[in-house]
């Protein structure tokens, strides 16, 4: 599930192609996926058994569907795409990349050959606004017969396997945190479970923004895909998080502080289950859990992520290993807190 | 289906089997199978130099002469110079490499086996102006230090690893066009060729080391002393950011005028455009140019020597993009000379 959904287009305010996939193995798992006017799926999935007291227990689990990409903004008088990155695109990785419009007219990010640039050019990476996409045009009237300005770039998918246990794809963040809420959504759980598939993470958490306007939850767990920048002439300290680490629990970051004791229940859990933990050694960056956390009278959020390297590029890695982790964590992260709701039997004392 | 869109579709196919190999400078040999298939159907003998030049003979009639047609195996690319402490590799560049075309880019690190990878940079110290010195940059294959040195020896090449696709107007992007676009022309050439007389031998070769000086030209000319030599290789299409280029794609092939070319042998060219209709785009090049071209023409006494080129844009980057039409083009324009040289090169007398 996770190579397709990595395969998918869905930029930021696009994500339609996305969301279907999402909406139709929803379905193959008996849920009925709801839409709202944002684009945000929505599916239940009631208590296994509704007399057990963890039933009272409502989590909402919430994972992105959107991914950062290009808005196509002028088509030059050559047949030449301009476009504006949409979310956090460093330029550093555009030069000679391929990219794909409407999910299969392909195109290329061009750079003035090596040969013909000055050698101050060498030295200085090309404002955005330098840059261009080909796809082949003669003209501007051939180029519009494909593309209009507002169509959007998303880089071409680029799925493999490889390593010791590794992948490389497009998108991982958040497809990531999709194919294991669907994992998730697939199973019976003691208490009720909300499954939320955002849109616009990648832009300032609007879909979550929405999202907080109608759901009610006792706790949010967002499922996320965060930086592990453990890339070489990386001190130790830089590196936020590890691949091979282990899923991550946010401490903080720019949109949400973490309660202490969801944090700690984490910790004593990934402890108890044996699964490797990391702290997210840094605080930029924010989640949907920032705009979730102050639905109406206040949510409690953690954040539970997938370390992955090169993220935001067209060649994000994350590891198997991880993900089974991940995975692991967030199963006994529910059953525990659902076991918590749930009074000892009674002769046991208190 | 019309015989053109026939052999534009096939010219389309084997530039994406081409692109798709790998032939990083002195590591050509991979190329022998595409080689044989496109070129060998045409020619009655074959043979590698120890350099790794690859010779295909199509004879013409005796006595009449040797043509060389020369375009270069070998694509620019990457070499592994170390394994750091956490299994990265570390890497020099073989030809000329643009390091701010390298981030995030996927590669293949031909090791003890091919080890599909992709190039890392240390995002903590990005500065935002600079591109990523090459010093920051590493190939990461997901394996740890042991694995790696057990698998990946310094000088071990990689390639980039980026599917040949098509864009709009029979347009094609991919790797290695520079110079898999000019092993295409020949193809078409011979290929077109086949069944026609022609007066001298043609000899066609696919040269190792051009990205790193040509190298295997030198060699080639040393021991092919042919009449004379036409290099077939790419030239800088104009882009956006390249407006003082003058070749366009998709406007035909592209002959050079400079003093690395015979002005007989190239004005023959010319004139051969002109009464076929094919059309010719016009490049000067004051100097030695960077092709072939440049050794062909010094060997044994000297060689009058031509250069036809594909117009390409985004050279020596894994998105190089040509146009299949100016391919198909440079190939039938070739054939045309050759078919239409006079029986005895040698009373040709492209001479000064």
């Amino acid at each position: 599930m996770l190579e397709k959904l990595s395969r998918l287009d869905g930029v930021a305010g696009q994500e339609k192609a996305v969301g279907e996939a999402i909406a139709a193995r929803l379905r193959e798992i008996g849920l009925i996926p709801e839409t709202d006017r944002m684009g945000n799926i929505i599916a239940r999935r009631e208590p296994a058994d509704p007399t057990d007291p963890a039933a009272a227990v409502h989590m909402l689990l919430c994972a992105h569907m959107d991914e950062v990409g290009l808005l196509i903004t002028d088509i030059t008088a050559e047949g030449f795409l301009k476009f504006s990155p949409v979310g956090g695109v460093d330029r550093a990785v555009l030069p000679a990349k391929r990219v794909r419009l409407h999910g299969s007219l392909p195109g290329v990010v061009g750079i003035k050959a090596i040969h013909l640039q000055k050698p101050e050019e060498r030295k200085k990476l090309p404002e955005i606004d330098a840059f261009y996409i080909d796809i082949g045009a003669t003209n501007r009237e051939d180029a519009e017969k494909q593309v209009k300005i507002g169509d959007m770039a998303c880089f071409e998918d680029s799925w493999r396997e490889f390593g010791s246990e590794l992948f490389m794809g497009k998108a991982l963040d958040d497809r990531a945190g999709c194919a294991l809420l669907l994992e998730i959504l697939a199973r019976d759980h003691p208490c009720r479970l909300t499954g939320a598939f955002t849109v616009q993470e990648e832009i300032g958490l609007r879909g979550a923004q929405v999202l907080a306007n109608s759901v009610r939850a006792d706790l949010v767990v967002v499922l996320e895909a965060t930086a592990a920048l453990d890339a070489p002439e990386t001190e130790p300290e830089e590196t936020v998080t590890v691949l091979g680490g282990g899923p991550v629990c946010y401490l903080m970051d720019a949109g949400a502080v973490y309660p202490r004791e969801l944090v700690r229940a984490v910790t004593d859990c990934a402890r108890t289950e044996g699964v490797p933990l990391q702290y997210r050694r840094g605080a930029a960056g924010g989640n949907d859990a920032g705009a979730l956390q102050t639905a109406g009278a206040g949510l409690r959020v953690v954040t539970l992520a997938l370390p992955c390297r090169y993220i935001h590029t067209m060649h994000s890695v994350a590891s198997r290993e991880d993900y089974r982790n991940w995975k692991k964590l967030i199963l006994a992260f529910i059953a525990r807190q659902c076991a918590a709701a749930t009074p000892p039997p009674p002769g046991k004392g208190a | 289906m019309s015989e053109s869109t026939d052999l534009l579709l096939w010219v389309e196919e084997i530039l994406a089997e081409g692109s798709a190999l790998s032939g990083v400078s002195a590591h050509e040999a991979g190329l022998g199978p595409y080689l044989a298939k496109i070129w060998g159907p045409s020619c009655t003998e074959s043979r590698t130099d120890a350099l790794g030049n690859q010779f295909y003979l199509k004879p013409g009639r005796r006595g009449a002469g040797k043509i060389l047609l020369a375009a270069h195996a070998d694509e620019i690319g990457l070499v592994v110079t170390a394994v750091d402490e956490k299994g990265f590799i570390r890497f020099a560049p073989v030809g000329g490499v643009d390091e701010r075309a390298l981030p995030a880019q996927a590669v293949m690190v031909h090791g003890r086996r091919d080890l599909p990878g992709v190039i890392c940079f240390a995002a903590a110290k990005r500065l935002a102006d600079k591109p990523i010195p090459l010093a920051h940059l590493a190939v990461d294959i997901g394996y740890g230090r042991e694995e790696t040195l057990a698998l990946v020896r310094p000088g071990d090449p990689i390639s980039f690893a980026c599917e040949f696709k098509l864009l709009l107007n029979h347009t094609g992007t991919g790797k290695a066009l520079d110079d898999r676009a000019g092993l295409v022309v020949l193809a078409v050439c011979l290929r077109d060729l086949t069944g026609r007389t022609h007066g001298p031998d043609v000899l066609a070769v696919a040269t190792a080391q051009e990205e790193v000086g040509c190298r295997g030209a030198v060699t080639t000319a040393f021991q092919a002393r042919p009449d004379a030599a036409i290099a077939v290789d790419v030239t800088h299409a104009q882009s956006p950011d390249a407006k003082q280029v003058t070749a366009q794609l998709g406007r035909g092939p592209v002959i050079a005028r400079g003093p690395n070319l015979h002005p007989l042998l190239t004005e023959y060219l010319e004139e051969l455009a002109q009464s076929e209709r094919i059309p010719l785009q016009t490049e000067a090049i004051p100097r030695a140019t960077g092709t072939d071209a440049r050794a062909l023409q010094l060997a044994g006494q000297g060689v009058p020597t031509a250069l036809i080129s594909v117009p390409l844009r985004y050279m020596h980057t894994p998105v190089e993009t040509i146009s299949a039409q100016d391919v198909l083009l440079a190939g039938k324009l070739l054939a045309a000379a050759i078919a239409g040289l006079s029986p005895d090169l040698q009373e040709l007398e492209f001479r000064y």
